[in-house]
């Protein structure tokens, strides 16, 4: 388990980019429960949902976290496309910030295979 | 320097001032109404002689040098810095200011409140009359929309002042100066100088001369003075009606009626003034009630209104709910049906708000939609999210979604749909050319009073773009001719960065349209400091330029020897947080 920052470079980014995902996912979780609680859209609780289990695993060295995401992420623009269509100054919003968290996490992805193979993990 | 400056309480914030007019009988005759058409009512083609070129505020310039082919090539000519910013003035910093330029001259103010002349066709000082307030004395916002341009009969013992410029100042005076030298009229008030009646805030507009009187206002009501003399002739309303009154707009006048238009920003009611008599012809009620701050902002414009049995004096009266009413200049009758809408009665400060609000339901304007969840914008999921839960925690009906016990939403807020800008009109191409908002602010009762503050920072609102547009109504076949977003904002990131877009998104805006005949609209107040030309039929855009602060005024145009030359004050705004400055810009084709 990875749960400290490790001191590699790489290693050190993709923790930083998964305890930002985590952090995310966190605050879309519990505002999206409050959101849903006022009878707004509950996309925020899915998302959040997703982004926090993403997150535990690859902190816990585990790949399927990195692909568990894109699947919420690809869940994100299909919602974006439905909820605002093709307008792209309310896409914006909706997708810069996951999409950016989304590519970082397939660049680092190598770093977590190594870090995976100095482990031992599976 | 954010929300909190939107805050709306500042009347409430005069000191008492001794009045120094001598007492006159009322109802005195204005001495000189002069023969022929003062510049005030009929500018010379390459003038341009009041606040909205002319009384009627049409913000159409005949030139035609400048058109759709070379608009493109048109570059700075000269630029005059004002320097005149107090430091302790920055925070109330929004000088508005539109010139004047009769004959060779230009004549502006600074938000201050100095008076200065330039070469209009090289920028070269002629005088200048510096103020000597300091920011205590400034009850409301640093605000110098303009001076106006009076011409006398008659000679005068020193023989100056046939020509004189009229200035407001923020602390309640009128000052007439000589329009060659500079110099104080002595034969006008104490040395030059009236003290007005009233307790004087808020912004400093210029005076409104017809027939011999200038009609500005004082504190809580409306007064005309003799252009000549300085005399106080009649003062509105009478004495018992005062203290609930406020006047912000500048105001507009026919000259054959007599008519002095004034819109009252409190109670949002447009008021025909006699200038003779002093008193009330009609009124019309904008807005019943007005809990919201919709208090009407915008000069009237007054333009031929198209009916079955011909075309009939009228004016357009543009609201911050967006409305466009239409109105028989002699009799205040709306010449375009006015319908009372439903709107939602609730607890009011004061007691029940009226279950309806009138609606100019043919002609079209920039209504506020009804907001969705989905409307909802931000910078990233991360504030999206908590807009949304704001959404749904606050109370939100629509227009005129009324105050309540808990926080509200109020969409559009209080600087428009329409604000101070006003509307422009084309005569020849029967188009209505006006900037608008569509910000939507959050209020909630303080001590019993309304508040509102944007929903969001003032660049970063919880509404996606667009947040402000511009759009040309015609008012042959009433109908939208072309509307688009104005000023560009980019795509939002954290901590105040933005990713630049080619086209505008939307930004919220201040100031006006300046029409030519050639068929452009020049157009400033945007937060992104560009000033743009646009294709007056189209809404294309031809060519824009940089300015050195926010461009929070209108544009005007004039003519020297055959040249013509856009000039726009780039002062800046506190409100709208753009950067602050006070230099003139003065743009022409290359010799």
């Amino acid at each position: 388990m990875a749960w400290l920052p490790p001191r590699d470079p790489a290693g050190f980014s993709l923790w930083l980019c998964a305890v930002a995902l985590l952090c995310l996912g966190l605050w879309l979780l519990g505002g999206g429960i409050w959101l849903a609680l006022l009878g707004g859209a509950r996309y925020y609780v899915l998302a959040g949902a997703g982004m926090t289990v993403s997150a535990l695993l690859v902190l816990a060295g585990r790949e399927s976290g990195v692909w568990l995401y894109q699947g919420v992420l690809f869940c994100t623009l299909i919602w974006a496309l439905t909820e605002v269509g093709n307008n792209l100054l309310a896409l914006w919003p909706r997708l810069w910030m996951p999409a950016l968290l989304g590519i970082l996490l397939l660049l680092l992805l190598p770093a977590l295979r190594r870090q995976r193979a100095l482990r031992g993990v599976r | 320097m954010r929300g909190g400056w939107w805050l709306i309480a500042l009347p409430a914030l005069v000191q008492a001032q001794q009045s120094v007019v001598a007492p006159v009988p009322p109802r005195a005759v204005p001495e000189a109404v002069e023969a022929g058409a003062p510049p005030a009512a009929a500018p010379a083609d390459g003038d341009w002689s009041a606040y909205g070129r002319s009384n009627a505020a049409l913000r159409y310039s005949p030139l035609q040098t400048l058109d759709r082919d070379n608009v493109a090539a048109l570059t700075l000519a000269w630029r005059y810095s004002l320097k005149d910013m107090p430091r302790d003035l920055k925070a109330r910093w929004a000088p508005h200011t539109t010139p004047l330029k009769v004959d060779d001259t230009l004549y502006l103010c600074s938000g201050r409140g100095s008076v200065i002349a330039l070469d209009a066709a090289t920028g070269d000082q002629r005088w200048r009359h510096d103020s000597d307030l300091q920011a205590d004395q400034f009850a409301g916002p640093a605000t110098c929309r303009g001076v106006s341009f009076h011409e006398s009969l008659g000679a005068n013992r020193d023989g100056l002042c046939r020509e004189r410029i009229l200035a407001g100042t923020a602390d309640g005076r009128v000052r007439a100066l000589d329009a060659a030298s500079g110099r104080p009229c002595t034969d006008f008030g104490e040395q030059g100088v009236v003290t007005l009646p009233g307790d004087f805030s808020g912004p400093v507009s210029p005076p409104t001369l017809v027939r011999g009187v200038a009609v500005t206002r004082a504190g809580d009501r409306v007064v005309g003075l003799s252009a000549a003399t300085g005399r106080l002739l009649w003062q509105w309303p009478p004495a018992e009606a005062r203290g609930q009154f406020a006047a912000e707009a500048v105001f507009s006048a026919d000259e054959a009626l007599g008519l002095v238009y004034v819109p009252l920003a409190r109670p949002a009611m447009l008021v025909a003034v006699d200038v003779t008599s002093g008193e009330a012809a009609w009124r019309f009620r904008g807005v019943h009630d007005d809990v919201w701050g919709y208090g009407l902002s915008a000069q009237a414009t007054l333009l031929p209104w198209p009916t079955p049995e011909g075309e009939v004096p009228a004016l357009v009266l543009p609201t911050r709910q967006g409305e466009l009413f239409v109105l028989d200049r002699a009799t205040g009758e709306p010449l375009v049906p006015v319908t009372q809408q439903q709107t939602p009665t609730a607890y009011a400060p004061d007691g029940v708000l009226p279950a309806s609000q009138p609606v100019s339901e043919g002609l079209p304007g920039p209504r506020a939609r009804l907001l969705r969840e989905e409307d909802i914008g931000g910078v990233s999921p991360v504030d999206q999210l908590w807009c949304r839960i704001q959404f749904r925690r606050l109370a939100y009906q629509g227009r005129f979604t009324p105050p309540g016990p808990a926080p509200w939403l109020q969409y559009p807020g209080d600087m428009g749909g329409i604000d101070w800008g006003g509307v422009s009109f084309d005569p020849e191409r029967a188009l209505l050319v006006f900037n608008y908002n569509q910000v939507p602010m959050v209020g909630e009762i303080r001590d019993g009073v309304p508040y509102r503050t944007p929903w969001g920072e003032v660049d970063r609102l919880c509404l996606r773009p667009p947040h402000g547009g511009i759009m040309a109504v015609s008012t042959q076949a009433p109908a939208v001719r072309w509307d688009r977003p104005l000023g560009r904002a980019g795509l939002p990131l954290p901590f105040g960065l933005s990713l630049p877009l080619p086209g505008d998104t939307g930004t919220p805006n201040q100031g006006g349209v300046l029409l030519t005949a050639s068929g452009l609209a020049f157009v400033a107040a945007t937060t992104d400091n560009l000033i743009r030309a646009l294709d007056t039929e189209t809404g294309e855009e031809l060519w824009r330029a940089r300015l050195p602060a926010g461009g929070q005024a209108t544009p005007i145009s004039y003519a020297v020897d055959g040249r013509q030359y856009i000039a726009l004050l780039a002062g800046g705004d506190y409100r709208l947080e753009t950067p602050l400055g006070g230099e003139l810009l003065v743009f022409s084709l290359p010799e």
